[in-house]
């Protein structure tokens, strides 16, 4: 099963361009859960090595997506703008992972980059 | 400030200007004190912009115009929104608060859906907040339901297919119309009490206190045969 949101932020990435590699097969659709409380929760978002390593900026510009999105999605609500995602990276060959579960205001999303960089290289 | 791009806005311009002017005037009635033989009033002019709104906006979906429709849709909602905010005051006359917050709640998703619709809208943000306000002042500590569900199949509300295997995506606007997506299959997994819903027309409608069953609005004692306020 998978997050509701998982959809949309699909589509978004299709639309920006982004390759995302899912975990079902082609013609597999995974039911979503759909929670009806005003908190978006999004996918869990998972980082391969080789990402990180030859394309830095790639979370950067995935989470500026998703936050440009939620902006629009949260348009008109009192704030604050809850939200919950969660980023797995996957560090080199030893095929250890960081879990990173964010929960805040949209206008913090912004900090996930830099607090998943400080993480990987602390444990390293 | 609204992004006045000449080349689409100036078609809108003169509707714009009447939505805005119908806007500012009806708000003047938007409160307790004025005479519901106004409110009513304001209520029918409301009703007759609103339908020539949806005029433009089929016009500009037949000619295949995606500002233009967008643009009418989001002005249409700004008028229900307010439609909804009168007849909340006319509900609340008639001594009907459920009623009254059924509009509040409507008044508010259809303004939240104006701002997203299209820019021209954006000067009503602090209406859409005066709106959540209202909901605070005028109505106690409500109770709110939640429901979580699987969804196994759903579809897209613009073009019929399989949500997420086009590119529309739901709460945004196509040619004048929102995607939204239609659940086809699901089973529901729980419910429960929350204190910020998605839908705040889940909620509670009566309680038990010492054995007697009340109108959680009124606090009316509920007779067996009353029918339920509307949801």
């Amino acid at each position: 099963m998978q997050e509701s949101s998982t959809i949309d932020i699909r589509i978004l990435l299709r639309q920006a361009g982004i390759r995302e590699t899912p975990l079902e097969n082609t013609s597999e659709k995974y039911p979503t859960i759909s929670g009806k409380s005003s908190v978006w929760v999004g996918p869990i978002i998972f980082i391969g090595t080789a990402v990180l390593t030859q394309n830095p900026e790639l979370l950067n510009i995935t989470l500026n997506l998703i936050s440009s999105y939620l902006y629009d999605f949260f348009r008109g609500y009192p704030e604050p703008h809850k939200t919950k995602l969660e980023i797995v990276v996957e560090k080199s060959e030893n095929k250890e992972y960081i879990h990173v579960i964010f929960e805040g205001d949209i206008s913090d999303m912004k900090n996930i980059p830099t607090v998943v960089q400080e993480v990987t290289r602390k444990s390293d | 400030m609204i992004n006045t791009n000449p080349d689409y806005f100036i078609e809108i311009e003169p509707l714009f200007k009447q939505v805005r002017q119908a806007m500012d005037d009806v708000s003047r009635f938007c409160n307790l004190s004025r005479s519901i033989e106004f409110q009513k009033e304001k209520r029918d002019d409301l009703i007759r912009l609103i339908n020539d709104v949806r005029q433009f906006k089929s016009n500009a979906i037949r000619v295949s115009n995606e500002h233009l429709a967008n643009m009418s849709l989001a002005l249409e909602g700004c008028l229900t929104s307010m439609l909804n905010e009168l007849e909340m005051w006319i509900a609340f006359k008639n001594d009907d608060p459920n009623t009254a917050w059924t509009q509040l709640i409507n008044a508010q998703s259809c303004m939240i859906a104006a701002l997203r619709a299209h820019d021209i809208t954006s000067d009503y943000e602090d209406y859409c907040q005066r709106l959540h306000v209202l909901e605070h002042c005028l109505f106690p500590p409500m109770m709110f339901f939640s429901a979580g569900l699987v969804v196994k199949r759903s579809e897209c509300s613009i073009c019929g297919s399989e949500y997420g295997d086009c590119d529309h995506i739901k709460g945004k606007v196509y040619m004048g119309q929102y995607c939204s997506r239609i659940i086809k299959e699901c089973s529901p997994t729980e419910i429960s009490i929350v204190d910020e819903p998605a839908s705040k027309h889940c909620r509670v409608i009566s309680i038990s206190e010492n054995g007697i069953m009340r109108d959680f609005l009124t606090w009316r004692k509920i007779q067996e045969t009353d029918e339920l306020p509307p949801p």
